[in-house]
């Protein structure tokens, strides 16, 4: 596999749900961490560690603020998550054009 | 964020995705899942405003009254439970799939429910003042349908055109057809014409919406 090619931060299979479900929302949109959580399944601290390293790498902005006395984390992805993604996909698609050819 | 670890931390970065095609396949089925969990079902939507349309409008035409020209006794209430019923629906359904959800089409949505509200407000102030001018009950008949239909039309084909929904569009623009043939028809005969293609109009947008849905998923 040329996985030289494919970010390494987004080549991971759980990470990579996650940018694709950040990506899937509208541009400018954010989302609470728990309806992430709960559209992905993931458990809380798993889902935690992955936006930690997205938010390492500056793909994912993750935002604290206090809705009444409830703390509310909100996530989204950055323009340069979104721009990273669509490299990654634009990448998988010639690397199977590629491997059809 | 969510603290503490837990044990499945461990695995993440084990686990490489297989093959290009399957990470397509991961990110194509992602989008699909948050698409589908967070946007408006169209379907679920026209098919309850379908249903309000085709009982409320049949109900004002067996309600109309010759003599008082205009529908009377429990047609209006008909209508009443229609329209508040599905309003409902319509907020619930879009709060629910909408939860969680910040930024900009919050903004966008926000402000088109407001739209609707004041529309609304705007058409009944003109129905009081038009009234008190000495319309008669006809005229009356035919200006409040038309003018309700009129927001409704304007209102879906915008919506079409912030969402690049054409489906949306669609329906008002046959909104605005099916307004305009109510309104020269006249009632009694006009509430039949919308509860027929403007209730129907509204089905065959929900079974088209599924289809499309069904397809896009597949």
């Amino acid at each position: 596999m040329t996985d030289l090619q494919l970010d390494p931060v987004i080549h991971v299979q759980a990470r990579l749900r996650v940018v694709a479900t950040l990506a899937g929302l509208a541009s400018g949109d954010q989302i609470v961490f728990t309806r992430l959580q709960k559209v992905l399944g993931m458990t809380a601290g798993n889902l935690s560690t992955h936006l930690r390293k997205l938010e390492d790498v500056g793909y994912v902005a993750v935002e604290k603020a206090f809705e009444g006395r409830s703390p509310v984390t909100s996530v989204a992805l950055t323009s340069k998550g979104r721009q990273a993604f669509e490299t990654y996909t634009a990448s998988l698609e010639a690397l199977l054009k590629g491997a059809v050819e | 964020m969510t603290d503490p670890r837990e044990p499945d931390d461990a695995l993440d970065d084990a686990e490489e995705t297989a093959s290009p095609a399957a990470a397509l396949a991961a990110i194509k089925a992602s989008q699909e899942t948050v698409r589908q969990q967070t946007r408006p079902s169209a379907p679920a939507m026209f098919a309850v405003w379908g249903v309000a349309f085709l009982v409320a409008y049949t109900a004002l035409y067996l309600g109309w009254s010759e003599e008082a020209q205009t529908p009377q006794g429990a047609s209006m209430l008909v209508l009443a439970v229609c329209v508040v019923g599905a309003m409902v629906f319509t907020g619930v359904h879009i709060g629910r799939r909408t939860r969680g959800i910040r930024g900009t089409s919050a903004r966008v949505g926000a402000m088109y429910g407001w739209a609707w509200c004041l529309c609304f407000l705007f058409a009944m102030v003109i129905f009081g003042a038009v009234g008190a001018a000495g319309a008669p009950p006809i005229a009356m008949s035919i200006l409040t349908n038309a003018v309700s239909l009129l927001i409704v039309s304007a209102l879906y084909m915008a919506g079409g055109a912030i969402w690049q929904e054409w489906r949306m569009f669609a329906l008002g623009a046959w909104f605005a057809v099916i307004g305009s043939v109510a309104a020269i028809v006249a009632p009694p005969a006009g509430y039949l014409v919308q509860a027929i293609a403007g209730g129907g109009g509204f089905l065959v947008g929900a079974v088209a919406a599924r289809v499309i849905e069904r397809w896009r998923s597949a």
